[in-house]
């Protein structure tokens, strides 16, 4: 016996998605892994409902959202403030509730931080590609008005069915979710290409999450880097976390939805250590 | 471990990336230029295609100059050693030939392309309907095609800011390559074309109806046949057959 959950997304908010453990593995056919953009919110949120810590979850970008739930539904959030309501009244994050049939949560913009996370109790009924249903920036888009998402949570003494746990991947860094922090940063493997004043500058300077950021890429605001050497034009693998250079001398961060190859110099690594 | 390993008989130089893996470059330079990515594809097969025969691995990743092995395992050597034992020498597979008709009035970016190349537009589609392009790696996103053999001539700069968003099927030039935009994305590269065929289907291995090392020649079309072909999918247009690979 499974209980299904339902809610229907009212207003979406920036850009709100699906995420789940993503598709580790499949780079070499250029399949981002995505999956959440901090993974730690969305594992505690998961904990908290009784999911399995990589189960799927709804993730907010700087504004939240404003969502109906159409059954009973077990649930919790975590990450920003996005003054989360539930039915006019504040709802705290961090905790599990118990929500009835036709509840709307609604939230605003993030202060302290940029992403959250809904889980909901069960396992997203969405088709998966690769093993996963999470929604990738360019190919899924995010979810729109009107969508319906559904949870299915097998009844306590149902028979127990295998849930494949993706292996779990490298630590992802959730960068401008907390502010004045310094982050490991290890050199790449054209790390060399920068000059002098630009290596310095990137261990040392004060650096921001640009506006212009996204889970397809994190852009860096502070000094502009400038290349030793112009850049050889192949393309080369990357990676989530990889920093690199673009031609106008811009730092941009590879995120969980960034593509598997680039042509821009890779000088560094950030580890999401805070030093 | 920086130094030279030997994978399936081709001579590599290994590069660790801290924190992230090991990178693997070809020692000889005249070496196949399909050999990295066919070589990469033997590595995923061992190391992240259940049943996982090597341990510890998250992605393998390649393109025509460079594999990189993600893991967070330490023992760099051992790992390598471990991949190195289990490799077999590549063996030459029978490319796919496939035909891909293209539309040349849909590129966005002729006035680059022309003033760049110093070719006019007749000039520049002459030099790319004349040339055979060999899928050299996947990369971008799923259903994008890297295709090697551009005529020299050909090879433009990536856009220094790429544009917001690219129709699907988009024909452009990036660098020594030319590429095919499966998907609608933002795109750095200069569009000169479009195709109106399905190049993949999402959630495939591979997600492209194209291998590594099977081979394209353009087809030129108008307008009008852009329209009538644009519920035909790319495995439609496999030369040899079906466009299945045999057993």
């Amino acid at each position: 016996m499974t209980e299904r959950t339902s809610l229907e997304i009212l207003h979406p908010g920036i850009f709100t998605s699906l995420q789940d453990g993503g598709r580790p593995g499949f780079a070499y056919f250029a399949v981002p892994r995505s999956g959440p953009a901090d993974p730690a919110l969305a594992e505690r949120a998961n904990d908290l409902v009784g999911n399995r810590a990589t189960a799927a979850v709804i993730e907010f970008n700087l504004m939240g959202a404003e969502l109906r739930f159409d059954t009973p539904a077990t649930i919790a959030l975590t990450g920003a403030d996005f003054r989360w309501r539930l039915d006019k009244r504040p709802l705290e994050r961090e905790r599990r509730h118990e929500v009835s049939t036709g509840a709307i949560l609604e939230g605003t913009y993030a202060t302290h931080g940029v992403r959250g996370y809904l889980a909901v109790a069960g396992e997203s009924t969405r088709a998966a590609q690769f093993g996963s249903v999470a929604m990738h920036a360019q190919i899924h888009g995010r979810l729109a008005r009107g969508e319906t998402l559904g949870f299915a949570r097998a009844k306590a003494r149902s028979a127990g069915r295998t849930v494949h746990e993706p292996r779990p991947a490298r630590p992802v860094i959730a960068l401008g979710d907390r502010q004045g922090f310094g982050l490991e940063l290890l050199p790449g493997p054209e790390w060399n290409m920068l000059d002098a004043a630009s290596q310095h500058a990137l261990r040392t300077a004060r650096w921001s999450m640009s506006p212009q950021s996204d889970r397809v890429g994190t852009r860096l605001q502070g000094p502009l880097l400038r290349l030793r050497t112009a850049p050889h034009p192949a393309s080369v693998p990357v990676w989530v976390n990889c920093v690199q250079v673009d031609p106008s001398g811009g730092a941009i961060v590879v995120g969980v939805d960034g593509g598997v190859l680039g042509g821009y110099p890779r000088v560094a690594t950030l580890t999401g250590v805070r030093v | 471990m920086n130094g030279s390993i030997h994978w399936a008989g081709l001579a590599l130089r290994a590069t660790v990336i801290e924190g992230v893996g090991v990178a693997l470059r070809t020692v000889d330079p005249g070496a196949d230029r399909l050999a990295l990515p066919l070589l990469a594809r033997r590595v995923w097969e061992l190391c992240c295609r259940a049943p996982v025969q090597v341990e510890g691995v998250d992605e393998v990743a390649a393109s025509n100059v460079e594999l990189l092995v993600q893991t967070r395992r330490d023992d760099l050597r051992g790992l390598c050693d471990a991949i190195g034992a289990k490799l077999e020498p590549l063996s030459a597979q029978v490319p796919r030939r496939f035909r891909l008709p293209v539309c040349f009035e849909h590129g966005t970016d002729w006035d680059f392309v022309e003033q760049h190349t110093g070719l006019d537009r007749e000039r520049v589609i002459g030099r790319l309907i004349a040339g055979t392009y060999a899928l050299g790696m996947f990369g971008f996103l799923p259903g994008f095609a890297y295709l090697l053999g551009l005529d020299a001539a050909l090879h433009c700069p990536r856009k220094i800011t790429p544009a917001p968003r690219i129709a699907a099927g988009s024909v452009a030039l990036g660098g020594e390559y030319l590429g095919v935009y499966g998907v609608a994305s933002p795109a750095g590269w200069q569009s000169i074309g479009r195709t109106p065929v399905a190049m993949g289907s999402l959630g495939q291995v591979p997600p492209l109806f194209l291998d590594v090392g099977d081979t394209l020649q353009i087809d030129r079309i108008d307008a009008r046949a852009f329209v009538a072909l644009e519920d035909r999918t790319l495995r439609e247009f496999c030369v040899d057959g079906e466009g299945e690979r045999g057993p």
